[in-house]
C-alpha cells in the first residue's frame, strides 16, 4: 500500500456514540469464522457481516494429530483478511474475541501453533475447554428456544456435530440437565472411512455401526432424566451441515431461529451425499473440500440420532459458537445469572439421579452462596467458582447412592465423573474434590487428585471446601429447618446470624468441629448469633 | 426436447447480425433527424468491427482447431463462419446504400465529400498545402518484397497499399504499404461555397492525389485503401496469471499480433493487388471485403460532431432530477428515509456521483467499496475516489480490467488510483466482474449504516446520458449486508456467504432464474394465472431458452424485450407459441435488466446486471437485485409494459428469426416508449418543483455546515 494513505488509528475514529462494532473468530475444524458485529449498550447484539475461510484444521489434527505448517499459513492468511476486513468499519481489533475449538485443542502442536498465530497477527486466542463450548452454544441457541412455545413443555436435545466430537445439550422442560461430549466427530468418521478402505457398498455399514451406538448412547442420557412424566422429544441440530440440509431441502431457504425439516427428506438426502465421492460434492453442491469430507458423517449422524428418537422431524437452529460469544459479550460476562441458575439445574438433574436429600442439598448451596457473598474480600473468587461451590454443595452427598461408608470418597469420584452442563473437565474435579472435602480429612499430601494440582489450584479447592464445611453445619441433621440466616463479616470472626430453636450448645459445639479447616484457611473464627427477625429487613 | 433444438433455436451470430440489421434501419429510417441517421450508420460499423474481432474471430479459432460440434442451432463453426460472411457482406453492401443516401442529402444541405476530380481551383490549392504540412512529412512507405516479407499492421487502422511499377530490368511488380492512421485527421476540410458548408475530402483521397511524391522518379500503378481486422477472441488464462496487469499489456500487445479475420478494401482493385493482399495477411477470400466508399464507418462520426444544424439532431432531452432526490440536502439522511430507484438517461445519473463525491468528504464514512467496468476518462467517481482515499477512508475498487477493448484506458486508471492509496483489486481470477455495486459504511449514532447503489449499467457518467438503465440506492441493512458479503468475496476475505436478498452469477443466478421460470409453468399447470415478463440486452444461453419454451408450452404467458442478440424463436406451435419477443433500438442503447415474475400474484421484480447468456449466467460475477418497494414495483412494471407496447422503435420477431415493424391497429395509439418515458420524467420534475415551490422550507444549516463551523 501506498505511503500516502494515511490509515486512521482507532483514536481518530468518529466517536463510538454508544453502538460498538466488535467481532468473535471461531477458528473450527473445517473453517475460520468471523462474524462482525455490533453491541449496542442495551439490548441485543447486531451481526452485520459473516466471514469464512476454508482451512483444513481437523483433518490434521484429527487424523495426523499435528496441525501442518502450511495449514498454520493458511490460518495466518485468513486472520489477516479477516483484520483487514475489521480495520474497514473502524473496529478496534484489540477487543475482539478469538476462540479455538477441538482441532486446535487436540493438536499435539497446538501451542507452537498458537505461537505462530500471536506472532503473526497479534491476536491472542483463547482455546475453549469441553465445557466452554457448552456454555457458549447454550447462550447461542437459548434465545431461539424461548421464542418457541412448545420448547418449555418438551425434552430437548440439542446437537452439534463438530469434526472432532459431537456435543449434546440435554433440556428437559426448558431447562438444561445435562451436556455430553461424544467422540464422534464427522472428521473422525471420514479417517475411519479412509482407514478401513471399505469398498463403498460397505462404507455405510461401517459408519452406521459407529453412529448408531453413539446415538443410543445419546437417547440413554434422555431417558436418563425422563423418569417423571413424559413429554414430547425434539432433536434441535446445530452446525453448517444442517444449514446446509434446510438450504438444499426447503426452496428460498432464509436462515431463521429455528427451521423444521422432515427426518425422511434429510435421510434421502443424507443417502445422496453418502452415495457422492467428495469430488462431486464440491462440484454438486458448490461446497468447499473441507466442507465435503464432513458433510455425509455429519448428516448420517443427524438422521441416526433423529431415527433412534423416533422423530418424524427435526429442527435446525441458526446459531452458533460466535452468536454465543457475542450474547455472551453482550451480556457483559459468562457468568450471568441466568447461566449460572442453568448448571444448578444440571446439577440438580444429576443430584437426583443419586437420590439425594434435596431440602439438605438446598440449603447447604443457600449457605454456601450467603458466606461466599459476605466473604469476597477475603477469598477473592470469582463467580464461576461460586458456581463450582454451588455444584460442590448440591452433590456433595451423592456418595451416599454408592455407599454410606466413607460417602465423601464416593462423591468425588461420581462428581468427577458426571455431565454437569457448563462445568468443564477440571472445574468438575475441583467441584469434585470440594464436595469430598466436605467432612473427613483435611487435604492431605497422601491425596493423589489433590496433590496432582498446582498451589493455585490447592488453594482455591481450600478455599471452597472449607466454605462448605461450614455451610453444611448450617445445615447439620440435628438442626436441619428452613432456616434464615445472615451473614457478616467482622475483624477475625464470620459472623452467622440465625433463628435457633435447637439448643444453640450442640450447634455451637458442632460448629467448632465443622470450621477448623474454615479457621485455618481464612484465620477466622465462625460465631453462631441469634437473629432477630427485624434484623432481616 | 434437444432433438427438436435446431427448430427452437436462431444461430447467435446471425441473430446478432439481425440485430445490427435493426440499428442499420434506424440509420435508413427517413423519420431520423439526419445527422443522427450518420451516427447510427457509424454504430453499425464499430459494430461490425467488433463483432469481426470477437465472433468471427472465435468461429475462425473453431475452424483452424478443426472442431465440428454443432451449436444448439444445428451449425458447425465452418458452416456459421460461411453464413455470418454470407449475410455481413450483404449488410456491409446494405451500409454503403445508406451511406450514398445520406451523403446526398446531406450534400443538398452543405454537407459534402468531395472527389479528387470535383474540387474548386481553391480547395486544390488548400489540398495540396494541408498534404504538404500535414501529411507527407509523417506518412513513411514501407516496401514489401512479398507475401512472406509482410509487415506487422495495426488492428483497424486505415492503411494504403501502393502498386509500383516494376523497375528497369524487371518484370516484377513491387508494393509498398502506407499506414495511414498515426494521428491524421480521417476528413480533411476544404471549406465550401458558403459560410456554412462542410466540404471535405477523406485522407485517403488526398494522399491519393499525391502519392507519386512518395516515389520519386517510380510509376505508381495503383493505390488502394485498405484494413484489417484482427482476431481478438483468444481467451484470457487468468488463472495462471501470476500478475494481471501486466498480462492485459501482453494481451493488449497480443492483440496486435493475432490473425486477420476480415480485409476491407477499396472496391476497385487490380488482380494482382487483391492476391498479393490475401496471401501476405494470410486471409481467406470470403473475408475480403470490397467497400464502395470510405472505409471505416466510424470515421462518419466527425461529421455527427459538427457544430451548429440542431434540426438534424435529436431534440435535446435533458435529464432531469429525480423527484425522489433533493440534491439541495445530504444523499445519506434522504436515503435513510426511503430507497430510490433511478431510471436513467430520464433522471440524471447525478445522484450517484453525489453520493460518491459526499461519501469522500463525509467524516463518519469509514468505507467506500466499488466496482468499476467501464468508466469515463476524468471520471468525477474516479476522483471521488481519489478524494476519499486521501481523506484517509478505506477505498476499495475492483476494477475490472477485462471490459473489452478498453483496457489500456483502464490501466491508465487502475496506476492513478493505486497511487493515491486505494485498494485496488483486478476482479476475480476466472471471472469477469461484471456486478454494478458501490457501498458505502457509515458510522452513525444507530451504529454502522451501510448505503449502496445498484445499477444495471456502468459507473460512467457519460454512457449513463446514452443507455437506459437502472439504479438503486438504499440503506436497507439486508441489501447493506450482502452488498457487504459481495465485496468480501470478491476481495478474497471471505468464502462466498449465503446473501439474504441478492442473487448472484456464477453461483445462485441461474437456478434462481430457472426456479421462477419453472414455479411460473407449475402454477399455470395449476390453473393459475402466469407471466413473465422480461427485458434484457441478449437471449442466448441455451438453458435459459429451453426453459422459457418449456413454461411457453406450460401456456405461461411470455413477454420479452430484447435489444440485441435473441436465440428463441417465438411463436413456433407446441414450442414457443404463448412467447412474444419484441426489440426496442431507438435514440438511447436499451440496456436495463428487467425481469417480472407473477408467481401468483406476488409480482416478483427484479433488476440485474446479467443478460441472459452464458458468459453473464456462468462466466461473470452478476447481481440479480430484488425491487420489493411497491411503489418502485409498480414504476418497474409501467417501464416494462410502455418497453412492450412500444409500436414505434420496436421490431418484433418473426418465428424464422427475422423481424418485422409491428402494425399499428387503425385507431390505436403510436407508442414510442423512450419518449413516454421522457416525458413521464418531464412531466414528474415539473410537478415536484411546482410542490416545492409552494411549500416554504426553513433553510436550515446542514450537519456539514455545522461541523465546519466547529
Amino acid at each position: 500500500m501506498n505511503a500516502r494513505r494515511k490509515q486512521p488509528s482507532a483514536s481518530e475514529m468518529p466517536a463510538a456514540r454508544g453502538v460498538e462494532t466488535t467481532a468473535v473468530i471461531e477458528i473450527g475444524t473445517t473453517s475460520i469464522r468471523m462474524a462482525l458485529a455490533e453491541l449496542p449498550p442495551s439490548g441485543a447484539f447486531r451481526i452485520l457481516d459473516t466471514l469464512q475461510q476454508p482451512v483444513s484444521l481437523g483433518k490434521d489434527a484429527f487424523t495426523g494429530g499435528t496441525i501442518e505448517p502450511g495449514t498454520t499459513e493458511q490460518c495466518v492468511q485468513a486472520l489477516r483478511w479477516f483484520l483487514q476486513a475489521l480495520r474497514e468499519v473502524g473496529t478496534d481489533t484489540r477487543r475482539i474475541r478469538i476462540v479455538a475449538t477441538s482441532a486446535v485443542r487436540e493438536a499435539v502442536n497446538r501451542e507452537a501453533f498458537l505461537d505462530r498465530i500471536a506472532i503473526a497477527t497479534g491476536l491472542n486466542v483463547d482455546v475453549l475447554n469441553e465445557a466452554e463450548v457448552s456454555r457458549l452454544t447454550y447462550l447461542a441457541v437459548r434465545p431461539a428456544l424461548d421464542r418457541d412455545p412448545a420448547f418449555r413443555g418438551s425434552d430437548t436435545v440439542v446437537v452439534e456435530v463438530g469434526g472432532g466430537s459431537t456435543e449434546a445439550l440435554v433440556f428437559r422442560r426448558g431447562k438444561i440437565v445435562s451436556s455430553h461430549m461424544y467422540r464422534l466427530g464427522s472428521l473422525r468418521l471420514r479417517g475411519l472411512l479412509d482407514d478401513t478402505h471399505a469398498p463403498d457398498v460397505q462404507t455405510n455399514s461401517v459408519l452406521s455401526h459407529y453412529v448408531s451406538e453413539t446415538a443410543g448412547r445419546i437417547v440413554e442420557s434422555v431417558a436418563t432424566h425422563a423418569h417423571s412424566s413424559p413429554c414430547p422429544l425434539r432433536l434441535v441440530a446445530l452446525g453448517s451441515e444442517a444449514r446446509f440440509a434446510c438450504a438444499r431441502l426447503i426452496p428460498r431457504w432464509q436462515p431463521g431461529p429455528v427451521t423444521e425439516l422432515r427426518v425422511k427428506d434429510l435421510t434421502e438426502l443424507t443417502q445422496s451425499v453418502l452415495d457422492r465421492s467428495v469430488d462431486e460434492a464440491v462440484r454438486r453442491y458448490k461446497i468447499t473440500y473441507p466442507e465435503a469430507e464432513t458433510l455425509g458423517p455429519s448428516l448420517m449422524v443427524l438422521t441416526r440420532l433423529a431415527r433412534a428418537m423416533n422423530l418424524k422431524s427435526i429442527l435446525v437452529c441458526d446459531a452458533s459458537l460466535r452468536s454465543g460469544l457475542l450474547a455472551e459479550m453482550s451480556a457483559g460476562g459468562a457468568w450471568t445469572t441466568e447461566f449460572r441458575r442453568q448448571i444448578v439445574n444440571s446439577a440438580l438433574a444429576t443430584a437426583r439421579k443419586y437420590d439425594v436429600n434435596m431440602t439438605h442439598a438446598r440449603n447447604v448451596m443457600r449457605f454456601c452462596h450467603r458466606i461466599f457473598d459476605a466473604m469476597r474480600d477475603e477469598h477473592r473468587l470469582g463467580p464461576s467458582h461460586e458456581a463450582i461451590l454451588g455444584v460442590a454443595a448440591l452433590l456433595h452427598e451423592c456418595g451416599h447412592f454408592v455407599n454410606d461408608a466413607s460417602h465423601h470418597k464416593h462423591s468425588f469420584y461420581l462428581v468427577r465423573n458426571s455431565d454437569v452442563f457448563g462445568l468443564g473437565t477440571q472445574d468438575l474435579l475441583y467441584a469434585a474434590l470440594v464436595a469430598r472435602y466436605h467432612r473427613g480429612a483435611e487435604p492431605k499430601p497422601t491425596h493423589v487428585e489433590y496433590m496432582s494440582l498446582t498451589r493455585d489450584e490447592r488453594i482455591l479447592v481450600s478455599k471452597m471446601a472449607a466454605i462448605l464445611r461450614v455451610a453444611n453445619a448450617l445445615d447439620a441433621e440435628s438442626a436441619r429447618r428452613a432456616r434464615q440466616c445472615r451473614v457478616t463479616v467482622e475483624p477475625g470472626v464470620l459472623a452467622v446470624a440465625v433463628e435457633q430453636d435447637e439448643d444453640p450448645a450442640i450447634w455451637r459445639h458442632l460448629m467448632r468441629e465443622r470450621s477448623v479447616m474454615f479457621e485455618r484457611v481464612y484465620g477466622m473464627r465462625v460465631e453462631l448469633r441469634p437473629l432477630h427477625r427485624e434484623s432481616m429487613e | 426436447m434437444k432433438s427438436r433444438d435446431k427448430e427452437m433455436f436462431v444461430n447467435r451470430e446471425l441473430s446478432w447480425l439481425d440485430f445490427n440489421q435493426r440499428v442499420l434501419d434506424e440509420a435508413t429510417d427517413p423519420t431520423v433527424p439526419l445527422l443522427e441517421r450518420v451516427n447510427f450508420l457509424a454504430i453499425t460499423g464499430s459494430n461490425l468491427d467488433e463483432f469481426f474481432m470477437v465472433r468471427a474471430g472465435g468461429l475462425e479459432i473453431l475452424v483452424a482447431g478443426n472442431v465440428s460440434s454443432s451449436g444448439p442451432a444445428g451449425m458447425t463453426p465452418r458452416r456459421q463462419l460461411s453464413a455470418l460472411h454470407e449475410r455481413a457482406h450483404r449488410m456491409v453492401e446494405a451500409q454503403y446504400a445508406c451511406l450514398a443516401e445520406l451523403e446526398s442529402e446531406l450534400a443538398s444541405q452543405g454537407v459534402r465529400r468531395r472527389a479528387a476530380s470535383e474540387l474548386t481551383p481553391r480547395q486544390s490549392e488548400l489540398a495540396e498545402a494541408y498534404f504538404d504540412a500535414e501529411v507527407f512529412p509523417v506518412l513513411t512507405p514501407m516496401a514489401v518484397a512479398g507475401a512472406a516479407d509482410f509487415p506487422l499492421l495495426a488492428n483497424l487502422a486505415l492503411q494504403a497499399l501502393v502498386r509500383l511499377a516494376p523497375p528497369p530490368e524487371s518484370k516484377e511488380e513491387r508494393f509498398a504499404i502506407l499506414p495511414l492512421s498515426a494521428g491524421l485527421r480521417r476528413f480533411v476540410p476544404l471549406g465550401g461555397a458558403l459560410e456554412t458548408d462542410f466540404e471535405y475530402m477523406p485522407v485517403e483521397d488526398l494522399i491519393a492525389m499525391f502519392v507519386r511524391r512518395f516515389f520519386p522518379g517510380q510509376e505508381v500503378l495503383e493505390f488502394i485503401p485498405f484494413r484489417i481486422a484482427r482476431n481478438a477472441a483468444m481467451s484470457l488464462q487468468d488463472e495462471f496469471a501470476a500478475d494481471m496487469l501486466s498480462e492485459m499489456e501482453s494481451i493488449l500487445a497480443a492483440r496486435r499480433t493475432s490473425d486477420c479475420v476480415r480485409l476491407e478494401t477499396a472496391a476497385r482493385v487490380s488482380r494482382s493487388a487483391t492476391e498479393f493482399l490475401l496471401q501476405g495477411l494470410e486471409i481467406h477470400p470470403q473475408s475480403l471485403y470490397r467497400i464502395r466508399g470510405p472505409i471505416d464507418l466510424t470515421a462518419f462520426r466527425r461529421l455527427v460532431e459538427l457544430g451548429g444544424r440542431e434540426s438534424w439532431r435529436y431534440p435535446t432531452w435533458t435529464p432531469r432530477a429525480s423527484p425522489q432526490i433533493d440534491l439541495s440536502r445530504g444523499i445519506f439522511e434522504q436515503l435513510a428515509a426511503r430507497s430510490v430507484l433511478l431510471f436513467h438517461p430520464y433522471e440524471s445519473f447525478d445522484p450517484v456521483v453525489r453520493m460518491i463525491e459526499e461519501a469522500a468528504r463525509d467524516p463518519d464514512v469509514l468505507a467506500i467499496k466499488q466496482v468499476l467496468y467501464r468508466t469515463s476518462a476524468g471520471s468525477p467517481i474516479v476522483s471521488a475516489l481519489r478524494t476519499a482515499a486521501d481523506n484517509g477512508k478505506v477505498v476499495t475498487v475492483v476494477l475490472e480490467l477485462k471490459a473489452r477493448f478498453d483496457e489500456a484506458r483502464n490501466i491508465r486508471w487502475a496506476r492513478e488510483l493505486e497511487e493515491a492509496g486505494v485498494q485496488l483489486i483486478y476482479g476475480v481470477k476466472g471471472l469477469k466482474t461484471h456486478a454494478k455495486v458501490c457501498l458505502i459504511v457509515r458510522r452513525e449514532p444507530r451504529g454502522i449504516v451501510r448505503y449502496c447503489h445498484f445499477g444495471t449499467g456502468n459507473y460512467n457518467e457519460k454512457t449513463a446520458r446514452l443507455y437506459s438503465d437502472l439504479g438503486f440506492m438504499t440503506s436497507d441493512p439486508d441489501f447493506g449486508a450482502d452488498a457487504s458479503a459481495f465485496f468480501n468475496a470478491i476481495c478474497g476475505y471471505s468464502e462466498p456467504q449465503r446473501y439474504g436478498k441478492l442473487d448472484q452469477a456464477p453461483t445462485t443466478l441461474r437456478d434462481k432464474l430457472i426456479s421462477l421460470i419453472r414455479g411460473e409453468a407449475e402454477r399455470k399447470r395449476h390453473g393459475q394465472k402466469a407471466l413473465i415478463m422480461a427485458k434484457m440486452n441478449a437471449l442466448v444461453d441455451p438453458q435459459m431458452v429451453r426453459e422459457l419454451c418449456a413454461a411457453s408450452q406450460a401456456g405461461v404467458e411470455i413477454r420479452l424485450s430484447v435489444r440485441g442478440t435473441c436465440c428463441l424463436r417465438p411463436g413456433i406451435k407446441g414450442f414457443s407459441e404463448n412467447i412474444t419477443i419484441s426489440s426496442v433500438i431507438d435514440r438511447y442503447l436499451e440496456h436495463a435488466r428487467i425481469f417480472y415474475f407473477h408467481q401468483g400474484g406476488a409480482q416478483l421484480m427484479f433488476i440485474s446486471s446479467a443478460d441472459w447468456m452464458s458468459r453473464n449466467l456462468s462466466r461473470r460475477v452478476e447481481l440479480m437485485i430484488p425491487i420489493e418497494d411497491p411503489n418502485h414495483r409498480r414504476r418497474l412494471r409501467g417501464i416494462l409494459e410502455t418497453c412492450l407496447a412500444d409500436n414505434v422503435k420496436s421490431r418484433h420477431m418473426l418465428p424464422d428469426g427475422s423481424f418485422r415493424k409491428p402494425p399499428v391497429a387503425r385507431g390505436s395509439k403510436a407508442v414510442r416508449s423512450q419518449e413516454v418515458f421522457y416525458k413521464q420524467a418531464v412531466e414528474t420534475a415539473e410537478e415536484t418543483l411546482q410542490a416545492r415551490r409552494r411549500a416554504f422550507e426553513p433553510h436550515r444549516p446542514t450537519g456539514e455546515g455545522r461541523r465546519r463551523s466547529r
